[in-house]
């Protein structure tokens, strides 16, 4: 495959790597603060953050598309103050992956942190250390096997992202045309050829995805199965 | 020290207790779902409770009326979880260590040392928890909870997963710690040996409500209630009603019969148990008040059918003819199961050996049960007639 063909690859790596890695930043705390925290409006953040699951690819594109879009507020506002266009360039594709990827990441951490024992969180806590200092010296070392399926997780839906990405990114060869847009072009070209070639490479990523997955998920429970109680 | 008042309600329980100690040991003793546990939670700052206040020595950790909450980093609380809650991921020395961030390095260092010395726990210091024993896991919880120096130290039933001869060991070593390090310590327990042995007082404490709170020995002997006399595993438990009133000269011996006979005045009640026995005991109530009488089996004597009743057992208040159902030996110690002759509820006796030896007492033999004033210890029933019944079926 030339450099042109292979274009689809890289892009849709950068994309669902800088996607993942924003994912985390921002959902590592919702995640939290849903595992511990009883607070006013915690229902409705836990349907937020899970409406995009649920909700078809398109219509989550075609919501962004009002936000992020040149009469948006967002968009609009951007374009004032910084003369930035985000529709249809591949930062846009980030925000579409962000936006679809990062629910899989919350609700997987957010399962990995409930499950350490809160008897743990009470003890550190009793020892005088702060918040902070409890999450990164108890919690996610005991969470991190969870935490980092969910990275996985985002990740390979950050990958395989199409139908919000297609409407607010558009399919522009190039620039914005990632794999998953790539194969749909490809087969409505009738290029066999170019197809194959992605989704070969589409469905290894994806099997090595399972088995990394398999084996975080496999010794999840290693430390309370010896620790005796 | 501290002053606790606690109204804690959950979905399906509520708590509602008020104590305050000073530098002593407390065991809050009771059955499981007592409550013992969410207790010194409020007190750690782990649980808020709807309402109370919680004071330590001056500083208010919880107020509800002000809504005050000092948080469990600021309150200086040293507790020992249940299942000890060591760090699964940290070594013994990484555990101990955990709560001394703010000591600088070099004194870190001695003070986990030293602790884990106390502990005698040199030799373990890179053992992940789980290469550990119950009891050595026990000693690394006690030494982290004791590293940043604690103000007060809570223990959650630290005794429950060890075997016996490794209870005894760090029982001494909880004694040690209170000598030590001179701090108050609450231990939570449902083993009445263990309140007995470590406690200074005593806090009973069933279905959220504090039952009984005085010193250890104190609540042991003379238990308020029906419930509480359970709970501290009182053996030989009656309820009864008061027939009569005693005049002072039946209840003297004959060496005193002239004397008391000049100051006839009444004194004392006589008392028909629910299974037909019939006691003299030396608090006077009114005819009808129904009754618990609490006997311990150690305070009691037995002397065989025929002979005769002689010294010190002439004092009894009572002489039961009873059949001897059931002897158990516990080495130095002899359990015997009476059944009162022709009816009455069943006592339990326990004898020395040597004592046991002396009377020649033997299963399914004829004996009396010598029952001396201060075994007998007794309280108006807070039960009505009905509710005895469920009482007993505890």
């Amino acid at each position: 495959m030339s450099a042109s063909e292979l274009f689809p690859v890289f892009l849709s790596l950068r994309v669902s790597t800088i996607a993942t890695v924003i994912a985390v930043l921002v959902g590592i705390g919702p995640a939290w603060l849903l595992a511990n925290k009883r607070f006013p409006g915690r229902n409705v953040l836990d349907a937020v953050i899970t409406l995009p699951v649920v909700l078809p690819p398109s219509v989550l594109g075609y919501y962004l598309l009002l936000l992020i879009g040149r009469r948006g507020p967002v968009g609009s506002w951007l374009e004032q103050v910084f003369g930035l266009r985000l529709v249809f360039t591949w930062q846009a594709a980030v925000i579409a992956a962000v936006v679809a990827a990062m629910p899989l990441f919350i609700r997987a951490a957010r399962a990995a942190i409930e499950d350490v024992d809160p008897t743990l969180v009470g003890a550190a806590r009793t020892l005088g250390r702060s918040e902070l200092a409890v999450f990164l010296r108890v919690v996610l070392p005991l969470a991190w096997r969870g935490v980092l399926a969910g990275v996985v997780l985002c990740w390979a839906r950050a990958l395989g992202e199409f139908g919000a990405t297609l409407l607010v990114a558009g399919n522009i060869p190039g620039r914005t045309q990632t794999m998953a847009i790539a194969i749909y072009d490809a087969v409505q070209a009738q290029d066999m050829a170019r197809a194959n070639a992605l989704v070969v490479i589409l469905t290894a990523i994806s099997v090595v995805v399972i088995v990394l997955l398999n084996q975080l998920g496999g010794r999840h429970d290693a430390y309370r199965s010896r620790g005796g109680r | 020290m501290l002053r606790a008042e606690i109204e804690l309600e959950l979905d399906d329980f509520s708590l509602d207790v008020r104590f305050s100690m000073q530098n002593e040991v407390l065991a809050l003793l009771g059955p499981s779902g007592a409550g013992k546990t969410l207790t010194i939670a409020s007190i750690a700052g782990l649980q808020h409770p709807q309402r109370g206040r919680i004071e330590f020595d001056g500083d208010i950790w919880f107020d509800s009326a002000t809504r005050r909450r000092v948080r469990p980093q600021n309150r200086g609380v040293g507790i020992v979880f249940q299942n000890y809650a060591l760090f699964p991921h940290l070594s013994v020395r990484q555990n101990v260590a955990f709560g001394l961030k703010r000591v600088p390095e070099g004194e870190r260092r001695q003070r986990v040392r030293r602790l884990l010395e106390e502990m005698r726990l040199e030799g373990l210091e890179e053992r992940r928890p789980q290469e550990l024993s119950g009891g050595q896991q026990q000693r690394v919880a006690l030494a982290r909870a004791l590293a940043p120096r604690p103000r007060i130290l809570l223990l959650d039933e630290p005794f429950a997963a060890v075997d016996a001869t490794v209870r005894m060991r760090l029982l001494d070593l909880v004694r040690e710690v209170h000598e030590t390090h001179r701090i108050p310590i609450v231990l939570i327990t449902h083993a009445i040996e263990e309140a007995y042995a470590l406690a200074d007082r005593m806090a009973v404490l069933e279905q959220g409500k504090l039952l009984q709170i005085g010193p250890t020995d104190e609540v042991f002997r003379r238990p308020v209630s029906h419930r509480v006399a359970r709970i501290v595993g009182t053996r030989n438990i009656l309820n009864g009603t008061v027939v009569d009133r005693v005049a002072e000269e039946t209840r003297r011996t004959a060496e005193t019969r002239k004397a008391a006979a000049r100051e006839m005045r009444p004194s004392g009640s006589r008392v028909r148990t629910e299974g037909g026995l019939e006691l003299e005991i030396a608090e006077p109530y009114p005819v009808g008040t129904p009754i618990t009488l609490c006997m311990r089996p150690s305070r009691l004597d037995v002397v065989t059918a025929t002979g005769a009743v002689r010294g010190e057992r002439r004092t009894a208040i009572g002489l039961v003819a009873a059949r001897v159902e059931r002897v158990q030996s516990t080495g130095d110690r002899y359990e015997l199961l009476l059944q009162p002759t022709p009816h009455g509820e069943r006592l339990e006796v326990e004898l020395s050996a040597d004592a046991f030896a002396r009377r020649r007492v033997e299963p399914g033999g004829e004996v009396r049960v010598a029952i001396s004033h201060d075994a007998v210890h007794s309280f108006r029933n807070e039960y009505p007639a009905q509710r005895l019944e469920d009482a007993r079926a505890l």
